[in-house]
């Protein structure tokens, strides 16, 4: 046990007076968890107010339709109106379509320039939305637009539909019948438009919403702490690469040191740096973005010691398996994104086909992120989140085996 | 022409060294062939989980409800008590719960209000937001249409109260009626894609992986300049009849020669494993490739020059190459408010290149400036570095 220790305590010392490895363990984590929680922050969790999305309209109508139609789209909550000046050269839509090519602009609403005629005439009018598909901005801006003009669908939609009713049940109305029906209609119609009797509330199952994070942050603080120890975890493998390339594991061997010493030492002190990388990032998750991790402290240090261990005893296999450092090193690498993309810490398992999601949870990151998701998210106690620990503990198990049975001091 | 031999040297060395391509080559073709797996058309989204508690007397609009979802192919609907949908909620089974409210259609007549539940699971929070947004446009169509048939109703009964029979005959009407004019509306919307060409998310990531992956490996190649130092063959070369600018012109030319090879090769294994389409204009592909792995090379020869050693050059490109990929949208897609910060970075423009090809077809134009702000990049710090490596 003593010469665990101590060849633990030398690595230990080593890796501490490395002043660039800091910088890896804790603050290339915090960049990336502020830009992936940034980047996803616009995906749902609480705002301080409507989201407002860009959309230009072209007018092209000059009738009073088309400038109320503009007007309620400027009034709108969650629009930001860009108006198209005309343009000198071009016609308006090629204006138009150029700017949404280029990405100037997201997405284009052009009002046709018959449309207050048609509207007036009761005949049928159509809209052109042209939009960006590489952005997400138009689908929103789309269904204020839509919304806008259901109503107005609506209201053409009462004045005929009053007329046909009363003709199927009682013959065709007067002229002055028809008129009182029309006015009547309309009034009931705006009535009834205002008060809107069908309503949806939503309930989140699981934590209160006051005590969950951001949604940007729920998902990022845990992933790319996970990540950042599993990519310097595996980085370390090289290190055991160079002990043997410079013979200090031969050296080693001449000691009265047994091979499982060795072994154990080598997971011990990878295990206590990714404990502490770990833990430093969870403080510092609850510090910096105000990431609450969930209710059970003893879930998440489980959660976490059990990753931990998967990752060294990865670690010491990839070692033992590699002759040289930049073997190791550039192995490491691309184990550690590939299980990032496929455990879900890029983006969440839940949007990925379920034969993605299968094989995410072939590897520990996949279990790793459902075990943070079960405790910030949904608030699990402690018991719920035992599977995941387990399942983590099998891995930790299995790699630390194959670590052995592949070790070698030359 | 004694720089060419150096460049050749340094090629050879490189081309023998299988971790350079393992990082350079198949990293970005794995990556780029889990993102595709990951956001393939048959993706998750397809697969929401969702269960309906409908009321005994929900009537006609709770069957509706649960028909829309059922039949929409995005979901996968089942029916149980709310007690039960909760706890699947709960237990990530089912990303949400829809409750349709009881004396939905008694509240609907009477003209009082009736409130849908939705229950979301946080993890699930993609899934569960489409259930609330269908839940909220059911709720929108059915109330329209609801205080549509009310307007009607209650206008021709102001003319004489509606006889039983003229209700009947009303009710039976309307339902169709509406179906016929919500499908013809009086104002439609037609939406158009303007861009050129259909696009996956490898046509996002398989250039944005290409820049990130050919930095890291060009940092490795520059990185052989304290190799060289460190291991003595340098003050070798200096012994032989070369010119200083030979060695500096021969490094470059093959960290650059590298990076050109590296980026052409990604871009024949995409097109070949990922059907991937660059666009109509090849030549316009071949130059942006040239011009990025210029910028490219340039970015790791001036890193390694200014470093003093072979690890502070790892060190610090690495801090490089990572914040100017997760700032130039090389990870992932960031949103608009952050192009400003992104227009800053070398990779934004080498996507933006790429991007332009790729998704809207736009040939030698669409790649103008993209490719003479990375050209501008690649001169000034080529020059840099020159001038730093003279000096030591």
């Amino acid at each position: 046990m003593r010469n665990i220790w101590h060849i633990a305590l030398h690595n230990l010392r080593l890796i501490a007076s490395d002043r660039g490895a800091l910088f890896w363990l804790i603050v290339m984590p915090l960049v990336f968890t502020a830009a992936m929680g940034f980047t996803l922050r616009g995906g749902g969790g609480r705002a301080e107010g409507p989201t407002r999305y860009a959309l230009t309209v072209a007018n092209l109508d000059t009738g009073a339709a088309g400038k109320e139609l503009l007007d309620e789209i400027a009034a709108d909550d969650e629009i930001d109106l860009l108006p198209l000046a005309p343009p000198d050269s071009i016609t308006v839509e090629e204006r138009a379509r150029e700017l949404v090519r280029s990405g100037d602009r997201s997405s284009v609403l052009l009002i046709p320039e018959d449309y207050s005629e048609r509207l007036a005439a009761g005949t049928g009018t159509t809209l052109e939305f042209m939009r960006n598909p590489e952005r997400m901005q138009p689908f929103v801006a789309r269904q204020v637009v839509e919304r806008l003009i259901a109503r107005r669908n609506v209201e053409a939609m009462a004045s005929d539909g009053v007329l046909e009713a009363y003709e199927l049940v009682r013959g065709a109305p007067t002229q002055e019948v028809a008129e009182r029906l029309a006015t009547r209609v309309g009034t009931r119609l705006v009535d009834g438009l205002e008060t809107r009797m069908l309503t949806v509330r939503s309930e989140r199952v699981g934590r209160p919403e006051a005590e969950v994070p951001e949604m940007g942050f729920t998902h990022s603080a845990p992933a790319m702490a996970l990540m950042f120890v599993l990519l310097n975890g595996l980085m370390l493998s090289s290190i055991l690469v160079a002990e043997r390339r410079d013979r200090t594991l031969t050296r080693l061997m001449s000691a009265p040191i047994r091979r499982g010493e060795i072994i154990t030492a080598n997971l011990l002190w990878r295990f206590l740096i990714g404990l502490v990388q770990m833990g430093a990032l969870i403080l510092f998750g609850r510090l910096v973005f105000g990431v609450d991790w969930g209710d059970t402290l003893v879930g998440l240090a489980l959660v976490s010691a059990s990753y931990v261990a998967a990752v060294a005893g990865l670690s010491v296999l990839i070692g033992s398996l590699s002759r040289t450092s930049k073997q190791a090193e550039s192995l490491s690498l691309l184990l550690a994104l590939t299980m990032c993309a496929l455990g879900g810490l890029w983006w969440p398992l839940e949007i990925t086909p379920r034969s993605y999601q299968a094989i995410g949870h072939l590897i520990p990151t996949g279990w790793a992120m459902d075990a943070m998701n079960n405790m910030l998210s949904r608030g699990y106690a402690l018991e719920r989140v035992i599977p995941q620990v387990l399942v983590l503990c099998g891995f930790a198990v299995v790699f630390a085996v194959a670590a052995t049975m592949a070790f070698r001091y030359e | 022409m004694t720089f060419l031999h150096i460049a050749m040297k340094d090629l050879r060395i490189r081309g023998r060294d299988r971790s350079t391509l393992l990082t350079g080559l198949l990293l970005p073709v794995a990556l780029t062939a889990i993102m595709g797996f990951a956001f393939s058309s048959d993706s998750g989204i397809s697969e929401i989980a969702v269960t309906i508690v409908t009321p005994e007397d929900g009537g006609f609009l709770a069957d509706a409800a649960a028909g829309m979802l059922s039949r929409h192919e995005l979901f996968d609907v089942d029916i149980a008590d709310e007690e039960t949908a909760v706890e699947m909620v709960r237990n990530g089974r089912r990303a949400a719960a829809v409750v349709v409210p009881d004396g939905l259609l008694q509240a609907l007549e009477a003209g009082t209000k009736a409130e849908f539940l939705v229950y979301q699971d946080p993890v699930s929070s993609v899934k569960s937001s489409i259930v609330l947004t269908m839940a909220e446009q059911f709720t929108v169509a059915a109330g329209t249409g609801s205080a549509l048939g009310r307007a009607i109703f209650l206008s021709i009964g102001d003319e004489r109260e509606l006889t039983d029979s003229e209700r009947l005959a009303l009710n039976g009407w309307m339902f169709d009626w509406m179906r016929d004019r919500w499908q013809n509306p009086l104002i439609a919307i037609k939406a158009t894609d303007e861009a050129m060409r259909e696009i996956s998310l490898a046509s996002y990531f398989a250039p944005a992986f290409a820049v990130f992956f050919m930095l890291f490996t060009l940092l490795g190649s520059a990185r052989s300049i304290h190799e060289e130092r460190d291991a003595g063959t340098y003050r070798r070369l200096r012994s032989c009849p070369l010119m200083r600018s030979s060695i500096i012109g021969g490094k470059m030319l093959g960290t650059y020669v590298q990076g050109a090879l590296q980026i052409l090769v990604l871009i024949g294994l995409s097109t070949l494993l990922f059907d991937l389409d660059w666009g109509t204009s090849p030549l316009a592909v071949i130059a942006m490739a040239l011009a990025t792995a210029a910028g490219a090379s340039a970015i790791a020869i001036f890193i390694a020059a200014a470093s003093r050693t072979g690890p502070q050059t790892d060190q610090i490109g690495t801090v490089v190459v990572l914040v100017m990929s997760v700032a130039g949208g090389s990870m992932w897609p960031l949103p608009r408010s952050f192009e400003p910060v992104s227009r800053l970075t070398f990779n934004y423009w080498a996507q933006k290149g790429f991007s332009n090809l790729v998704i809207h077809d736009a040939g030698f134009e669409g790649i103008a400036l993209p490719a003479t702000v990375v050209l501008s990049i690649a001169a000034v710090l080529f020059v840099g570095s020159v001038l730093i490596l003279r000096r030591n």
